[in-house]
C-alpha cells in the first residue's frame, strides 16, 4: 500500500466519523447520513481493492482507477457547491423577508394609531 | 395626491438630519429606513418633524432591500407617488417640484433625476455610467443618461411591475430593466449633485456585476 493510499483512507474514516457526528447531533437526517456514509465508504472501498472498479473503467473507457476518483471527486463537488448555493440562496431571502416583516411591523402600529 | 419620500441610510449620521430637515417641506411623510446602521442613525433621524417614519432593519441587507422595505411602507400609508432619495445629501429636495411638474405633463410612470454626467462627477463613474445607459438602452430599449442616479419619483400604483429582487446597487438597473419589460412612460430631468463621499456608492466591481445582471435580466 503506498503513502498516498493510506493518506486517502485515514481522510475517508476520519469523515466516517465526522457525518456520525453530525448525524448524532441532529444535523444530518438519516438520507443524508446515509448518502455521506456510503460516499466514504466506497472510497475507502475503491483505494483498498482498486481492481474492484474495472468495469466501471472498462465501460467509461478510463485509464485507471486514480481517475476515476478524480472524476467522481469533482461531480459530487459541482453537486455539493450547487446545493450550497441555492441553500444560501434560500436563507438570505428568508432573513431579508424576516428582517422586513419586523421593520414593517411599526408602520403597521403607526397605521392603528392613525385610525 | 399623497407624496411619500422613502430614503435607505445606512451609517449616515452626519448628514440624514439635514438631507430631512430639507425634505420635510416636499412631501406628506418621509419614511427612513436604517438599513442596520451602527453609527446610530435612528436616533439622529428622530425628533425633526412628525411627518418623518423611521424604520429599522436590524441588520444590514443593503440599498436594495431598503428601498423595498421604504416602498413596501409607502403603499401601507396609501402613497400615490413615491420619491427615492439617497441619504447622504448629494440630492436637493427643491428638485422634487420638477420631478412631479414632468410626470404630470407628461403623465408618467416613472422619472429620472440624471446628474450631469462627466461635471463635477468622478472620472470612473462617468466612463461605467456611459458604459451602463448605453447597455440598457440596446439591452432594454430604455435610455437614462444617468442610469445610477439614486434620485427618482415613481406612481405607487406601478410598483408591483417596477418592484426588484436586487438587494444591493444593481437595484437601480433592475428598475430601468422592469420599465423596458413592462413599457411603463419614463422621463428624465437634470438635477444637481453634490459629492461628499468619494469612496461611497459603486465602485468597478459593482459596475462589472450590474452589467452581468442586465444580461442575465435580458435572458430571464
Amino acid at each position: 500500500m503506498i503513502g498516498i493510499q493510506i493518506i486517502a483512507i485515514l481522510f475517508a474514516l476520519w469523515m466516517i466519523y465526522f457525518s456520525y457526528l453530525h448525524f448524532r447531533r441532529g444535523e444530518f437526517k438519516k438520507i443524508e447520513f446515509f448518502f455521506w456514509q456510503i460516499l466514504w465508504i466506497g472510497l475507502v472501498t475503491v483505494v483498498i481493492f482498486p481492481r474492484s472498479v474495472n468495469f466501471v473503467l472498462r465501460t467509461f473507457s478510463i485509464s485507471r482507477t486514480f481517475d476515476l476518483v478524480v472524476i467522481v471527486g469533482i461531480i459530487v463537488l459541482f453537486g455539493v457547491s450547487f446545493r450550497s448555493y441555492v441553500i444560501i440562496k434560500r436563507v438570505e431571502k428568508k432573513v431579508e423577508n424576516f428582517v422586513r416583516d419586523q421593520a414593517l411591523e411599526d408602520i403597521d402600529k403607526e397605521k392603528t394609531e392613525l385610525k | 395626491m399623497k407624496d411619500i419620500i422613502v430614503i435607505p441610510a445606512y451609517n449616515e449620521k452626519q448628514r440624514i438630519r439635514d438631507v430631512l430637515s430639507k425634505s420635510v417641506a416636499f412631501a406628506d411623510k418621509i419614511i427612513v429606513v436604517d438599513d442596520g446602521s451602527t453609527d446610530k442613525t435612528e436616533n439622529y433621524a428622530g425628533g425633526i418633524s412628525e411627518k418623518i417614519i423611521i424604520v429599522r432593519h436590524k441588520v444590514n441587507l443593503g440599498k436594495g432591500a431598503a428601498m423595498k422595505t421604504g416602498c413596501q411602507a409607502a403603499l401601507r400609508l396609501g402613497a400615490d407617488r413615491i420619491i427615492l432619495m439617497d441619504a447622504d445629501g448629494q440630492h436637493q429636495p427643491e428638485d422634487i417640484p420638477r420631478f412631479f411638474q414632468k410626470m404630470e405633463e407628461g403623465n408618467l410612470d416613472v422619472v429620472f433625476g440624471s446628474r450631469a454626467i462627466g461635471k463635477n462627477m468622478p472620472f470612473a463613474m462617468t466612463i461605467g455610467n456611459k458604459f451602463l445607459s448605453a447597455a440598457s438602452s440596446i439591452l432594454f430599449g430604455v435610455y437614462i443618461s444617468d442610469t445610477q442616479s439614486g434620485f427618482r419619483v415613481f406612481r405607487a400604483r406601478v410598483y408591483p411591475k417596477l418592484a426588484w429582487n436586487s438587494v444591493r446597487y444593481s437595484v437601480e438597473t433592475e428598475m430601468i430593466a422592469n420599465i423596458g419589460k413592462y413599457h411603463l412612460k419614463f422621463g428624465e430631468i437634470k438635477i444637481k449633485t453634490i459629492y461628499h463621499d468619494r469612496y461611497k456608492g459603486t465602485t468597478v466591481f459593482d459596475g462589472l456585476r450590474i452589467f452581468i445582471n442586465m444580461l442575465i435580466w435580458k435572458i430571464i
